[in-house]
């Protein structure tokens, strides 16, 4: 056994590591020579150095770290905290998410449902209707913009848009020019101003220069023309009774002494809705007053106005008789060249007489005819609130006024002035 | 009271939510479990490091813990095993030759990061001589001369075989008694 074998031995031997007869020669050798005796005793010194070993250092340092230790686990612990009580925030987050989602959808929905009330209310609110509460229902404009559509095709047909207020310097209008007295036979048929005199133009638009089959068209043409508003005659049975749409106001006018007292009775009750102020009073909201205004109005003035509407509309067909007959007489006068010759003395005469029966038969229209039919016109414009439709009335009691007799001119130019009122 | 049984009513306290009686116990034990780890590793700021976060473990195993024991091994066991792993992270990154200086260094300056700590001039010698002992030799020698380990629980904490275990200490044994034979 050599010496690094004893070391190892011996080492052993500390720690009680060798077995019986191992452990009983090391000890025979500790004890007898003093060479191992020494180096047992140095392992026992490391042995006890190790064992007496330790750090020192103030308490403040062992405290810093004791606390380091428990703060680290309280902070820990926080974020365990956190942790556990992380999922169940995400929960409740996730359902406020989709309330608040739902909140937004429902507002959105509601907002949009409220922009389509407030494109309504903007009808309601518009500057004419400003004017006008009876007019804030929709239908009412369009429904009066295609009925003065009408009228204003039927008129224009008619030719009467361009016709002068004074009959007797009526002349033709710029962009037409009539075509020779012979070929239409003094039926005022118009020919483009920007064909020749020697060309016209069939239904189909093409280009006739034959003159005789320029004479044939325009033969057919005035025999449809004839059947037609100018020559026709006036059909009573189209009208309706008189009784049916009779009203006090009507009464009022036949029986009114004077125009002033007539005027008083009969258009007060009328203009007592519609004279109100129409701007909103100093010191209330415009858009509260017109609401209630609205609210007010609409029912029973609504109901008015469709009741005197209907009955304009029945009576628009005879209107544009009676003021196609007129005008067209009107121009043919205006047409007609002066007469001083003796040779058409006879002629003139002859004709004066066929007129004369002519006109008896067609220009059967009563004072009480235009009357009532006035009346109608002048409660449509006075009810109506639509400022367009309202010119239409005027223009339309302005041209029954020229064709009335004195009296009736009279009740007509003070429903006019009434007519007007409410607009200045 | 009896230093166990003052110490099992700490753990008790401790166990029901005490950080107070948990920190009683880490002052008790923080000393000896950081001259351990610290005569482990040769570092004292990893040493720090490894004794507070071996503390938060235990006191998170609590309900684990058998409180008839004793609490230092028990905590101790936590510790070492986090300067093991600690050692076979970071340590054995570097190299021998750098862990040879290292030692060298320690022997011949009579300097070592825990200078500050140590009162008694041969225990600083002792602490540098350790030191200055290979890794594998020194985790043996401050296991069984410092913990009181067996060869067995050396062999099965460092995962290696109880010879080898005996071989190491016999070595370490032989180079400390040469490095401090003036003071044996």
């Amino acid at each position: 056994m050599d010496l690094t074998d004893i070391k190892h031995k011996l080492s052993q031997y500390l720690d009680n590591r060798l077995p019986g007869p191992e452990r009983g020669a090391i000890e025979n050798l500790i004890q007898t020579d003093p060479v191992w005796k020494e180096e047992y005793r140095k392992m026992l010194a490391l042995a006890a150095m190790a064992g007496r070993f330790s750090l020192e250092a103030d308490e403040k340092y062992w405290r810093e770290r004791q606390q380091a230790v428990v703060d680290r686990i309280a902070d820990d612990e926080a974020e365990k905290i956190t942790e556990v009580t992380g999922p169940s925030y995400r929960g409740v987050l996730l359902k406020l998410a989709a309330v608040a989602a739902s909140i937004v959808m429902v507002a959105f929905v509601s907002l949009y449902e409220s922009r389509d009330i407030e494109t309504t209310r903007g009808i309601f609110k518009a500057g004419e209707t400003e004017t006008a509460p009876l007019n804030n229902i929709a239908l009412v404009p369009e429904a009066v913009s295609s009925n003065e559509k009408d009228s204003a095709s039927l008129e224009e047909s008619a030719g009467l848009n361009n016709m002068p207020q004074d009959i007797s310097t009526a002349t033709a209008p710029a962009d037409v020019r009539l075509a020779p007295i012979d070929e239409v036979k003094d039926r005022g048929a118009l020919i483009p101003s920007e064909l020749n005199q020697s060309e016209t133009l069939s239904d189909e638009g093409v280009v006739i220069t034959n003159r005789e089959e320029i004479m044939k068209l325009t033969k057919l043409k005035n025999e449809s023309a004839t059947t037609k508003p100018v020559t026709a005659e006036i059909a009573p049975e189209r009208l309706p009774p008189a009784e049916e749409i009779e009203t006090p106001t009507l009464q009022a006018l036949k029986s009114a002494p004077s125009k002033e007292k007539a005027a008083t009775k009969a258009l007060a009750p009328k203009f007592e809705v519609m004279a109100e102020p129409q701007s909103a009073p100093a010191g209330t909201d415009r858009d509260s007053y017109y609401d209630s205004a609205t609210k007010e109005n609409t029912d029973d003035n609504l109901s008015e106005y469709f009741r005197w509407r209907l009955a304009a509309d029945s009576l628009e067909g005879r209107y544009f008789e009676i003021v196609s007959v007129h005008y067209s007489e009107a121009v043919a006068k205006s047409r007609r060249p002066a007469v001083s010759s003796a040779s058409t003395a006879k002629k003139e005469a002859m004709e004066t007489s066929a007129e004369s029966v002519e006109e008896s038969r067609r220009t059967d229209i009563s004072a009480d005819s235009i009357l009532h039919m006035a009346q109608v016109f002048y409660q449509v414009g006075l009810l109506t609130g639509n400022s367009g439709e309202t010119s239409a009335m005027r223009m339309r009691l302005e041209r029954l006024a020229e064709m009335a007799d004195s009296a009736s001119a009279d009740s007509l130019s003070i429903l006019l002035q009434n007519l007007e009122s409410p607009q200045k | 009271m009896p230093e166990l049984e003052q110490e099992k009513a700490w753990l008790l306290a401790a166990r029901n939510g005490s950080k107070e009686a948990y920190g009683k116990l880490v002052y008790l034990h923080q000393k000896r479990l950081l001259r351990l780890v610290f005569m482990m590793l040769g570092r004292r700021d990893a040493a720090e490091d490894i004794i507070q976060e071996a503390f938060i473990k235990g006191y998170q195993a609590l309900a684990d813990f058998d409180l008839d024991k004793p609490f230092y091994p028990w905590i101790s066991t936590i510790a070492r095993n986090l300067a093991l792993n600690y050692i076979k992270r970071d340590l054995r990154q570097e190299s021998l030759e750098e862990l040879e200086k290292t030692a060298v260094s320690f022997a011949e300056t009579g300097e070592s990061p825990l200078d500050d700590m140590i009162v008694k001039e041969n225990e600083k010698r002792f602490a540098r001589a350790v030191l200055a002992l290979p890794e594998a030799y020194r985790t043996v020698f401050v296991l069984r001369m410092m913990e009181n380990l067996s060869y067995e629980e050396i062999a099965g904490q460092l995962k290696i075989s109880v010879g080898t275990v005996d071989s190491r200490l016999y070595r370490a044994r032989e180079k400390l008694v040469e490095m401090l034979k003036d003071l044996l």
